[in-house]
């Protein structure tokens, strides 16, 4: 499948370079106007493979997948390949392969608007009440704290400059302010100690001086200035940047004009980084988001958006070939969801000695279930006159190859253990190191044939070795990038992080698993919380899409703020803690109504919801300032009684 | 029964994690005794070792009526009789805390009977796969400290806000487990943070 698609990618390459320049398609793919090197290959060589669910065509007949191909021929024409370009022509049985595949292109982009457009709803409504308040927490309706500053560090994303959702473009701005007040020579460039001098001076003014060093505040608490340490730590490290540049620059010249002329370049004048300070903090300030903004509906926005331009279902070679990871939108809504089985859970193990393939083999022996199958050369019945049993045969060279530490009396325990076969210590002998017999329970001669021919289906499926769940284990090779050494670690194919952690040669504090709910079991709730994050930014990331990172954190949250991972569904929402009209506005409206009625409810009228289906004003944004009044009744005459007449 | 040679390298993380909690949650624990290396822990417990023989006891740093036993049962399954036997241990050297560690779960009458006698004897159940691994070092958990009562108070003052409004985790959440939490606590959590370097959060256990 790889090969075969790689040839089309080939042919594209080949075409843009071959083509002449004039090409009118050539042109219109190289100038970004529409299509793309595959479009052009495409009417040029060949249109490729075409695959369906991920697979090349199935049989749909039997042995064959058309009735034009002899049975069980796997050549690439009959599973799926147009040879042909369009501009040739497609022969009928490529014709029909095509529209196989294209008929999946179209079915999900139709049940795609849907996905999307369901998990957005969802997702506004869990986050549509929090917003931020003048404390800087951000809070539900009901004034329960869900962050105790808005993703960190109480920016608005909306106004990063930077890269990867950074405040600011230091770059940039350095530049600029050695633009705006050039160097005129009189004053000289400030030494390092100096440079330090000054940016303590202007911190102090603004009271974050104290985060100068280590970056961290004294009191430990989570206030205005301590949510700042790290865009002052990245600040520190730049301007240190800058000033090392100088030092070396420095030192290296002699004569005066040559080191004017480096001074100009290079050097930073006590004004050019008081104005740069300057522009940096206020920039800086400008950018904290205000008391009032609703978050959580701008953080609903901006992870469902995205979502709708992923392209349905996309697999993705996770490093090593043949590892398949569930990526775009099924994987997006397994997160959020908080799927209790996802369709592939990965395990990251990293080993303690990652320098060696031999080690890792072994390892990978240790963890990648074996079954007595995969290891035996035989399991026959065998019949004598006097007794009847199951011999069971081990393939020794395989076991070795395979670095496994497998003999007859592992074979026997495993068996013993496996539940399904109720088997007991007299059954299995052991006679010698790679063979065994079992002989079944003595139960009536008639039934003896069933119970051996039971037994030997049954044997193969016996887990001897390794975790029952890990499917299968991968090796990935990595390079590390400073010393060249090739790293090796660990995928596994399946769950059972916990045990994965604790077999020896993984290092257990560094080994993670794609699988929230199994985190959750293992790590515990703020682990989760991490790998959340962590899942939706990949997810994200392998489309070509960046979300700022507070509005995963904001997701994160408010999926692990009750102790548990609460997944953004109608079970999970009803667990937040939320109003009963909002819930009813949300789904299964009369099963909630009814249900408060009997219980006797309350609706405080707090949230978004509840404040639109009663008609006042939503207390959110502008909406949060209210007015109080002493009410002093004033005391009214007391009029004479009318009298009726 | 003689333990393998797989088995006392388990026993020995296992001990070892088991020391490292007890230290984090304020007992008396020599940085000696953590330190152990494998093959010391062997020559302490000798060739032919038992599960039994690892039971230990340890005082908390401040008070020294405070004590915790740790049992390690012979047994894959824990059953009542077992228990009953630790009990009558604990009852009789005046200790009420205890942490129980076994190869798989207990059965059901035990769990029962834990769950009875929690009125007067604190016991902790741990399986053996959970603390191979010390899930406290584990490059995804934060760092966690509890709040004394003060601390909690003026936490909640500072925020206008009612325990209940707090962030949560749970008593079973392995961290708190770990820490040996109870309901009503609240956990300061710090963790690094991608945007501001460092964030501190409290989560109230429920």
């Amino acid at each position: 499948m790889a090969v075969l698609n790689g040839l089309r990618d080939e042919a594209g390459k080949i075409c843009m370079q071959t083509l002449h320049w004039r090409n009118s398609p050539l042109i219109m793919s190289q100038c970004g106007s529409k299509g793309s090197p595959i479009n052009i290959s495409q009417m040029v060589a060949c249109v490729g493979q075409q695959s369906v669910g991920g697979q090349r065509a199935p049989n749909g007949f039997m042995d064959r997948s058309l009735p034009h191909f002899p049975r069980n021929t796997k050549t690439p024409g009959a599973k799926g390949f147009v040879a042909n370009s369009f501009y040739t022509g497609l022969s009928a049985t490529e014709f029909f392969f095509h529209t196989m595949g294209g008929r999946e292109g179209l079915v999900d982009t139709a049940v795609k608007t849907a996905d999307t457009g369901y998990m957005s709803r969802r997702l506004m409504k869990s986050l549509e009440d929090l917003f931020l308040h003048y404390d800087y927490t951000v809070r539900s309706a009901s004034n329960s704290i869900v962050q105790f500053c808005y993703g960190d560090d109480g920016m608005d994303p909306a106004g990063m400059e930077g890269k990867d959702g950074k405040p600011l473009n230091f770059e940039r701005l350095f530049l600029k302010s050695k633009a705006i007040c050039p160097s005129d020579g009189d004053d000289g460039i400030l030494s390092s100690s100096d440079v330090y001098n000054v940016v303590h001076e202007k911190l102090s003014e603004v009271g974050m001086s104290k985060l100068l060093g280590n970056g961290v505040s004294e009191d430990g608490e989570m206030s205005e200035v301590a949510s700042s340490a790290g865009f002052i730590n990245s600040l520190q490290s730049f301007i240190k940047d800058k000033t090392e540049f100088t030092k070396d620059a420095s030192i290296e010249v002699d004569s005066k004009d040559l080191r004017k002329f480096i001074q100009r370049i290079s050097g930073i004048t006590r004004r050019q980084l008081e104005v740069f300070l300057d522009v940096c903090l206020s920039r800086y300030s400008s950018k904290k988001v205000e008391a009032g903004t609703p978050i959580g509906a701008i953080g609903a926005h901006s992870i469902g958006e995205p979502g709708t331009q992923m392209t349905l279902k996309t697999f993705h070679f996770a490093g090593v070939a043949s590892m398949n990871v569930t990526l775009g939108v099924p994987r997006i809504k397994e997160i959020i969801n908080a799927a209790k089985n996802i369709s592939t859970p990965i395990i990251t193990a990293i080993l303690d000695k990652d320098d060696n393939a031999h080690t890792a083999r072994i390892v990978k022996g240790r963890i990648e279930k074996t079954n007595l199958g995969q290891v035996a050369k035989s399991i026959k019945v065998v019949m004598t006159s006097r007794s009847a049993s199951v011999v069971i045969t081990l393939d020794m060279e395989r076991i070795q190859d395979a670095h496994l530490n497998i003999d007859a009396n592992i074979v026997k325990e495993s068996i013993l253990q496996t539940k399904k076969i109720k088997l007991k210590q007299e059954h299995i002998k052991v006679l010698d190191i790679k063979k065994l017999e079992v002989v079944p329970q003595d139960a009536d001669r008639s039934k003896i044939h069933f119970q051996l021919n039971y037994l030997k289906n049954l044997l193969p499926s016996v887990v001897v070795k390794g975790i029952k769940t890990a499917e299968r284990v991968v090796i990935s090779k990595e390079e590390d990038k400073e010393t060249k050494a090739d790293k090796f670690s660990l995928l596994v194919e399946g769950t059972g992080l916990r045990e994965v952690m604790g077999i020896e040669g993984v290092d257990g504090r560094r080994t993670v698993s794609n699988h929230i709910d199994e985190v959750e079991k293992v790590l515990g709730i703020e682990a989760t919380r991490n790998r959340i994050i962590h899942e939706i930014q990949y997810t994200m990331g392998s489309h070509g899409m960046s979300i700022d990172i507070r509005h995963m954190m904001l997701l994160a949250d408010i999926m692990t703020a009750r102790g548990k991972v609460l997944g953004i569904t109608r079970f999970g929402i009803q667990q937040m803690g939320k109003s009963v009209l909002m819930l009813a506005s949300f789904e299964r409206t009369s099963d909630h109504l009814f249900n408060a009625s009997v219980h006797g409810r309350d609706d405080m009228v707090e949230g978004v919801s509840e404040c639109i289906i009663m008609g006042i004003p939503i207390r959110i944004g502008t909406g949060i300032i209210k007015i109080k009044q002493r009410l002093d009744l004033p005391e009214l005459p007391q009029g004479s009684v009318p009298i009726l007449s | 029964m003689v333990l393998t040679e797989d088995e006392t390298n388990r026993l020995y993380r296992i001990t070892r994690t088991v020391l490292k909690m007890l230290r984090d949650r304020g007992y008396l624990v020599h940085n000696k005794e953590i330190e152990m290396s494998k093959h010391e822990f062997k020559n302490k417990f000798g060739e032919n070792m038992k599960r039994e023989d690892l039971t230990f006891m340890k005082s908390m740093r401040e008070n020294d009526s405070d004590r915790i036993y740790v049992f390690f049962p012979d047994e894959a399954k824990v059953g009542v009789k077992t228990m009953k036997t630790y009990t009558n241990r604990m009852k009789s050297e005046n200790v009420f805390k205890a942490i129980l560690v076994c190869q798989q779960n207990l059965t059901p009458f035990a769990k029962t009977c834990v769950s009875e006698i929690s009125s007067t004897f604190h016991l902790e159940v741990f399986q053996e796969s959970e603390l191979l691994v010390n899930i406290v070092e584990h490059v995804l958990v934060p760092e966690h400290q509890i709040l004394t009562d003060e601390e909690k108070k003026t936490l909640l003052e500072r925020y206008t806000v009612k325990e209940t409004q707090l962030p949560r985790i749970q008593v079973t959440d392995p961290v708190s487990r770990y820490y040996g939490l109870k309901r009503g606590q609240v956990v300061k959590i710090i963790r690094p943070s991608e945007t501001a370097g460092r964030y501190v959060t409290y989560r109230f256990v429920v």
